[in-house]
């Protein structure tokens, strides 16, 4: 192993912040990446992967220590640079990329002023070299008419051409070594798609590549080797298709059985525990909501009509899950809000609870806003950052009607026992609650007023898969208990297919294909749900260990 | 690109355009208010015109000649109407004190008052600018700098000019005492002026810069090899100069205030002490004229303000973020 020297070299490095051990947040990991190799660091939030990049570069940041027996980089010792020698290396020898280019490029400054920048850094080429050059690096990552596009804002770029533009800056001073940090989180699969077959375009140009990531399908296609890391130590380390076949250590199993997939339908994610005893299942189905050929038109600012969503017709049964799949900008988020009565359709009939918004007076609307709830992506900005998560409950518990402050506290105990949350949480605020226990109040919020219909636009998003696998399968919990009917949004189509029944795909605001989940994804029709599924990463796993035990 | 020009270009125009038309109200109500407040005030008017009661006594037949040849026999609303008539042909009346028009007056002494503001102002976003980046993020500087901050923020604003003068003039004999000539007489007046009003830019400037300075695209930036300095240059400036904007009507209404101050403790000429004599000698048309180019002033910078902004950001040329 020792014999060429590695291109990256860790010897037992550990990171701090803020002062003792206690405050680790990598504890002692050791890895080599060889040149020309592909190695994945896969851990969710917390675990330590993103400091470990950064520390690379030496950027781990303000008030952190960095310890270690040994960090060398082409045969460097980075522990020992100074600043100035720290500056030649970012961007020259190792690139660096970062999740989501709108934020990760400079919103006040054009495509070509980010690009050129290492240039700037690094050589002392004239203007008309570096211009020349930014052309060319857009042409190589794949952005059509450079000439153009380089004048532009990331703001008026899609997220696919975004993203590349970041990989052409970070590519830019020709580094051999590229990190990637969640490169293809914030997008679409379509897009995510693309951006994999950049990097592996990249990766078969001769460049080294060290990927951070959470998600282990991206990873099952683009790495040679994988580390697993779990609260700051790598807890598993070997080629991927080892891994993945033969994971070896408990958290990988977990991690890798908490994807929903095909294979996890009907089945509990995250824990062994079977599922609650579903209310006996209704003789024939109840249609609780529906839209009849509902249009919305937005106006843009230049005068521009766009169609957000064009003659839309769905149906919500209780007890069961509509998954409504599209990438963003198909009209899904609108369809939502049209169904929940804050946005007025156009044309169209949108009938909630056998009534209609349209009609509805105000009394009966206040009535029908209980009849159907809602939980986001990101719940925060939902609650109060004042509030207690008590005062939260307790305000909906009586909005639900229920009188008396006995009975209102009772209530709001049996709401956080139903979302698996401890009453030691009642005195928290929001902002003190992990991204899974938020998700949890908003939950339990909503089913506070007892509601027929749920809308959940994109739940899970943000959250870790293994707190993504807890909170599914509370929604599935939660729908066998009460029968509540789901109206599922999301981009992301394994989750879609874990938990739908039924499936609609949305482009452009138009339905292009209908049916049971398990038709649509196993035989699609369009060849736009084609391309979707086909764009999805798989893990290539037959059966994971651990699931048969 | 020629289309989407077109599209981002128009709402443009048009903000520009209701911002215009929101200066020229805020104009109007400033006149408005200004005359309400003037003729609320106790003293009669006569007095300013023909002088102290105490040392000039008038007949009836004369106090009523005053009162006829200057209107102040009409009902309100009809003297009212006729400044406003005056205003509309960039007529501001005549001072009472002097017996010449309002405009004459301003426009002699308002070319040293234009110096020394753009001095002054020129001074505060040096110090501004200077200070907030070489102290974001910085423990040690950040914190003497803060107390320092506090200490002028509290400082009246005639105390730090006399502790100058005191200093620099005095003692040390560097800089003139006083007068309105040359560079040298603008320096302690902008300075003190300067001293007041920076403060409370570094604070907002340095929030700015500490907020961008923890965005992604600055550690982008940062992986790309950039110097700590073109860092904050040619990435967290310009983020930073955004939340500034706000402060602007604080930093028009700090310079005017300052000057007034500024130009009789230094006894320079300039609209701030004829403000000063104005008021007390209860000059009417002379102060309404000065509110009125105060209200200006502030508009005009307001208006720059709002051009300026969409070029600094560039999302805000096109609204629509798809």
């Amino acid at each position: 192993m020792n014999a060429p020297e590695a291109l990256l070299d860790v010897r037992r490095l550990s990171v701090s912040f803020g002062r003792g051990a206690g405050d680790e947040v990598v504890k002692g990991i050791s890895f080599q990446v060889q040149r020309g190799e592909s190695v994945a660091i896969v851990g969710e939030s917390g675990s330590g992967k993103s400091v470990t990049a950064r520390t690379i570069v030496g950027l781990t940041g303000d008030r952190s220590e960095v310890r270690a027996d040994g960090l060398r980089f082409g045969g460097r010792d980075l522990l020992s640079l100074a600043t100035r020698d720290w500056r030649s290396i970012r961007g020259r020898e190792i690139g660096f990329v970062l999740q989501d280019a709108l934020v990760s490029l400079d919103p006040l400054r054009t495509v070509a002023k980010e690009i050129e920048e290492p240039i700037r850094a690094h050589f002392g080429w004239p203007k008309e070299r570096r211009q020349q050059e930014v052309l060319a690096l857009l042409s190589s990552v794949g952005v059509p008419e450079p000439e153009l596009r380089r004048h532009q804002f990331p703001h008026e770029l899609s997220g696919g051409l975004r993203q590349r533009a970041l990989i052409a800056s970070a590519i830019a001073a020709q580094p051999s070594f590229l990190i990637l940090d969640e490169p293809t989180t914030a997008l679409d699969v379509t897009i995510q798609a693309q951006i994999l077959r950049l990097l592996e375009q990249l990766r078969d140009e001769g460049h080294t590549l060290l990927f951070i990531t959470h998600d282990l399908a991206v990873v099952a296609r683009i790495a040679d080797r994988v580390l697993v890391m779990n609260d700051g130590r790598i807890v598993e380390e070997g080629p991927t298709a080892r891994l993945f076949a033969d994971p070896r250590h408990d958290y990988t199993r977990t991690l890798l059985a908490s994807v929903p997939s095909e294979r996890t339908k009907g089945e509990r994610l995250w824990s062994w525990r079977p599922p609650v005893a579903a209310s006996p299942a209704p003789a024939t189905r109840t249609v609780v909501a529906e839209l009849a050929g509902v249009t919305k038109t937005f106006r843009l600012p230049g005068g521009t009509p766009l169609v957000a969503v064009d003659d839309l017709s769905l149906r919500l049964e209780s007890g069961r899950t509509l998954g409504l799949v599209g990438e963003s900008g198909s009209g899904k988020t609108t369809a939502g809000r049209i169904l929940l009565g804050s946005t007025q359709p156009d044309a169209g009939a949108v009938t909630v609870a056998g009534r209609s918004w349209a009609t509805a007076g105000r009394r009966e609307a206040a009535e029908l806003r209980r009849q159907i709830q809602v939980v986001y992506q990101d719940p925060l900005s939902s609650f109060d950052p004042r509030h207690t998560v008590r005062r939260i409950l307790t305000e909906a518990v009586g909005a639900a009607g229920v009188d008396g402050r006995g009975s209102r506290a009772g209530r709001v105990r049996e709401l956080l026992d139903q979302v698996g949350l401890a009453t030691t949480f009642l005195d928290r605020h929001p902002l003190r609650l992990s991204g899974g226990q938020r998700q949890r109040v908003a939950i339990a919020r909503a089913l506070a007023l007892e509601p027929r219909i749920i809308v959940c636009d994109e739940p899970v998003s943000a959250l870790d898969v293994s707190i993504q696998a807890q909170v599914l399968d509370l929604f599935d919990d939660i729908q066998r208990e009460t029968g509540v009917a789901l109206l599922f949004i999301s981009h992301d189509l394994g989750v879609i297919r874990h938990v739908s029944d039924d499936v609609l795909v949305l482009k452009d605001g138009r339905t292009v294909e209908r049916g049971p989940t398990e038709e649509v994804f196993a035989r699609p029709r369009e060849p736009y749900t084609k391309e979707l599924l086909a764009a999805v990463p798989r893990l290539h796993v037959s059966t994971p260990a651990g699931r048969d035990t | 690109m020629t289309q989407a020009r077109g599209r981002t270009v128009r709402p443009y125009l048009r903000r520009i355009g209701a911002r215009a038309l929101a200066g020229v109200g805020v104009l109007f109500g400033a006149a408005t208010l200004g005359f309400l407040a003037l003729y609320v005030l106790p003293g009669d008017p006569v007095y300013a015109i023909a002088g102290n009661p105490d040392q000039v006594s008038l007949s009836a037949e004369q106090v009523a000649a005053i009162r006829e040849t200057y209107g102040f026999d009409q009902p309100l609303y009809q003297q009212y109407l006729e400044y406003l008539g005056q205003l509309v042909r960039g007529d501001l009346g005549t001072s009472y004190q002097r017996q010449q028009p309002v405009t004459t007056l301003i426009a002699d002494q308002l070319g040293p008052t234009v110096q020394l503001a753009a001095a002054a102002f020129a001074t505060t976003l040096v110090l501004a600018f200077a200070v907030s980046l070489l102290t974001a993020k910085r423990r040690f500087g950040r914190g003497v700098s803060s107390v320092v901050e506090l200490f002028f923020i509290s400082a009246p604003g005639f105390w730090v000019g006399i502790v100058l003068l005191t200093v620099f003039s005095f003692r040390l004999g560097w800089l003139p005492a006083i007068g309105s000539g040359g560079w040298q007489t603008l320096v302690l007046p902008a300075l003190t002026i300067a001293v007041g009003a920076a403060p409370p830019l570094i604070q907002v400037l340095r929030n700015g810069l500490e907020d961008t300075l923890d965005e992604p695209f600055v550690l982008t930036a940062r992986t790309r090899g950039l110097s700590e300095a073109a860092v904050r240059l040619r990435h967290a400036l310009r983020h930073a100069l955004i939340p500034l904007t706000t402060l602007t009507g604080f930093l028009v209404g700090g310079l005017l205030g300052g000057a007034v101050i500024a130009e009789t403790l230094f006894s320079r000429q300039g609209v701030g002490r004829v403000l000063v004599t104005a008021v007390t000698a209860n000059d009417v048309p002379l102060v309404l004229g000065l509110v009125l180019l105060a209200a200006l002033a502030y508009v005009v910078v307001n208006f720059l303000v709002d051009v300026v902004y969409p070029l600094i950001d560039p999302r805000l040329r096109s609204e629509v973020t798809a």
